[in-house]
């Protein structure tokens, strides 16, 4: 059991900031950082999945989003992130889980990947995550599945498994 | 020098240059009204030198005091049609100048102005923009609840007393709050944005020179000075609109005795608009000139060596590198000849540079500009439960609707007919097509439609926010966040109104 969990701070309104979390868990040393990354996990169609933190400025509540026309469908609209208007992409669209209901516990996570900026949707955000390259596991069946095209490889954690999604392609859906 | 006293020359010297600007523009006001009207610039002039006169003189800058009584002088008690503008021009270079020595000529000073300034990156002061509009949501919410507070208190009756007393002071410090936040939002878009005013101003100078040298008899007139630009782009938009104006004044407007043949009347007109649209600024030079000759366009490609002219679009052509920085072959082909690196450093910054011309009618090259930030006033209305904001330069009329309207599909303002557009169909939304009761009468690029709304909201200034996913749908702008912290759409006018209209 390598991966090691950790709770999400409550407070309904507030904002899990990432360098908290970091500085909480102990900065690892620069090389040990290769070997014990940081991911973010959240839950998608009832499935957990997770980022990697460096692609992550923040995690917020999910205010009101502004629909796009004429987008596609994994773009679910606009929302306003401390002033900032990004689009919020669905990701359970794309791996094809159904689309995310918007409620209390949904959370967008402002995600930044190449030079783009992005608002992930997600049913909730978990916890933050390490993870040792060794305990990456490859994912069980189809090579073509959707959540196969977009993940890196699969962790096991106390609170069950985990898909490691893969930011590059992330961008590819969106 | 010591601290105050640098600041005070700093002061003085920042305010100087904004008078002498603005005498510039009334000037060139003066030069281009006819002699009944030249009453109220006069008025104003006078009272420009009459202050510029006052601050030096309290600054002991007594060349400068002794040139404004001098300029002073010259349009005392003038008579408008007799005023002379050439030695009054000359006095304000002077001043201009003796303004620039005292900036760089105060040593000591000097030195304290290098410290007072250090550099901020665009992203930080973009930062800072960005939170400060959060800061007007949150304070737009304090308002909405302090009101709330407040009624209620008040219905209370003498029970709500001591509620009523401790909302007052909520309010109190709300209206503080309020005061604080206005002036810090203003300084830092600030920081960033200047009217093209400033940019004008030279042009019309520009102008104003060019014809006299040229003897031509040209018009200038502007619309837009208000225009917020980055400030980042004054220099360039400077730089571009120089070149673009002054080939309009030197190649464009024709003699007065080949306007005459050509049925034309015998002053030109350079025409300067300058409007925000959506995420963009576009300014256009148009002027009623000879147009661009596109043979002698060609002739110049030949001598430049230039392979597969012929094949080119006129647009194509002038901005071509092969063609640039010729200036013997400027005289010959008309105009459109230095074009290349102009176009060059627009794109570099993220502009654009379109050229329209018919021979004998005129020309019109239209410079796009990207705004990081831009300030425009949009109204904002409702349609199918979603708010949507339309850049009040396009909005022409309100009007209400009717059935008879809706069926066939247009609406009547005077004696023409407008189209009616519905957004719903026109974004293919999965819904019934809109049955609203008022229209927005749009123009753009000469066109108008009537787009149906179910209602009309208010007028307001709106922070434009610029969003790749947003821009890519045509239709759609830019975006701006409202008082309660949702985003909304900013329509694009020019595409609304080439829409179809609806059935």
């Amino acid at each position: 059991m390598s991966a090691t969990p950790r709770r999400e701070p409550d407070g309904r309104d507030r904002i899990l900031d990432i360098a908290d979390s970091l500085a909480e868990t102990g900065e690892p040393a620069a090389g040990e950082r290769e070997r014990r990354a940081g991911w973010i996990s959240f839950r998608l169609g009832g499935q957990s999945f997770a980022l990697p933190v460096t692609h992550v400025r923040g995690v917020h509540r999910a205010g009101h989003i502004t629909p796009l026309p004429n987008s596609p469908p994994t773009v679910r609209g606009l929302t306003n992130l401390r002033g900032r208007v990004i689009a919020v992409i669905d990701l359970a669209t794309e791996l094809e889980l159904g689309a995310t209901a918007v409620d209390e516990r949904s959370r967008i996570l402002d995600a930044e990947i190449g030079r783009r900026r992005l608002g992930l949707l997600t049913e909730r955000t978990d916890s933050l995550i390490r993870v040792q390259a060794a305990d990456i596991e490859p994912l069980a069946g189809d090579e073509t599945a959707p959540v196969a095209r977009h993940a890196t490889g699969q962790v096991a954690t106390p609170a069950g498994r985990v898909v490691l999604l893969d930011p590059e392609q992330i961008l590819e859906g969106a | 020098m010591n601290q105050e006293l640098a600041e005070l020359l700093n002061d003085f010297i920042s305010e100087a240059e904004e008078r002498l600007a603005r005498v510039e523009g009334i000037l060139m006001t003066i030069a281009e009204s006819p002699p009944a009207l030249r009453t109220s610039g006069l008025e104003e002039l006078r009272r420009e030198l009459h202050t510029l006169k006052g601050n030096s003189g309290m600054m002991g800058f007594d060349d400068m005091q002794s040139l404004a009584h001098a300029m002073e002088d010259r349009v005392q008690s003038v008579d408008p049609a007799a005023l002379e503008l050439a030695p009054l021009l000359a006095d304000l270079d002077h001043f201009k100048h003796l303004v620039a020595e005292a900036a760089s000529g105060g040593d000591a000073g000097d030195v304290e102005r290098q410290e007072a300034s250090i550099r901020v990156s665009l992203e930080s002061l973009d930062e800072l923009l960005d939170l400060s509009a959060e800061l007007v949501v949150a304070r737009n919410r304090l308002d909405l609840a302090t009101r709330d507070g407040l009624e209620r208190a008040a219905g209370n009756g003498s029970a709500g007393g001591r509620g009523l007393e401790a909302w007052k002071g909520v309010d109190e410090s709300r209206r503080a709050l309020d005061k604080l936040l206005a002036a810090v939002q203003r300084r830092i878009e600030r920081l960033r944005m200047v009217p093209l005013r400033k940019v004008f101003t030279g042009l019309r100078r520009l102008v104003h020179d060019e014809r006299e040298r040229a003897g031509k008899r040209v018009r200038l007139t502007t619309h837009g000075e208000d225009t917020p630009l980055d400030n980042s782009l004054v220099e360039l938009a400077g730089e571009v609109l120089g070149h673009l104006v002054r080939n309009a004044v030197v190649h464009g407007i024709e003699p007065v005795e080949q306007r005459r043949l050509a049925g034309k009347p015998a002053t030109g007109t350079v025409l300067l608009s300058a409007a925000v649209r959506a995420h963009s600024v576009v300014i256009e030079v148009i002027d009623d000139g000879a147009g661009i000759d596109r043979r002698a366009i060609l002739a110049a490609a030949e001598r430049a060596g230039l392979e597969g002219a012929e094949e080119m679009a006129l647009q194509e052509l002038i901005f071509h590198p092969g063609l640039s920085s010729r200036a013997d072959a400027d005289s010959s082909a008309g105009r459109g000849i230095g074009l290349a690196a102009v176009g060059a450093s627009a794109r570099r910054f993220g502009g654009a540079i379109e050229v329209d011309s018919r021979p004998g009618v005129g020309t019109r090259v239209r410079l796009q500009l990207p705004l990081a930030v831009a300030v425009t006033e949009a109204l904002l209305v409702e349609v199918g439960e979603q708010e949507y904001a339309l850049p009040a330069a396009a909005v022409l009329e309100t009007v209400e609707i009717d059935t008879a309207d809706r069926s066939r599909g247009a609406v009547t303002l005077g004696d023409r007919e407008i189209p009616l557009v519905d957004l719903a169909s026109f974004f293919e939304l999965d819904r019934e097509s809109a049955r609203g009761a008022y229209g927005v009468i749009l123009e753009a690029e000469g066109r108008q439609r009537s787009l149906i709304v179910d209602e009309l909201g208010d007028l307001r200034e709106i922070v434009v926010h610029r969003v790749e996913d947003a821009a890519a749908v045509p239709g759609v702008g830019g975006t701006t966040i409202l008082g309660d912290g949702r985003v909304v759409l900013i329509l694009d006018p020019p595409v609304l109104t080439a829409a179809a209209a609806a059935a």
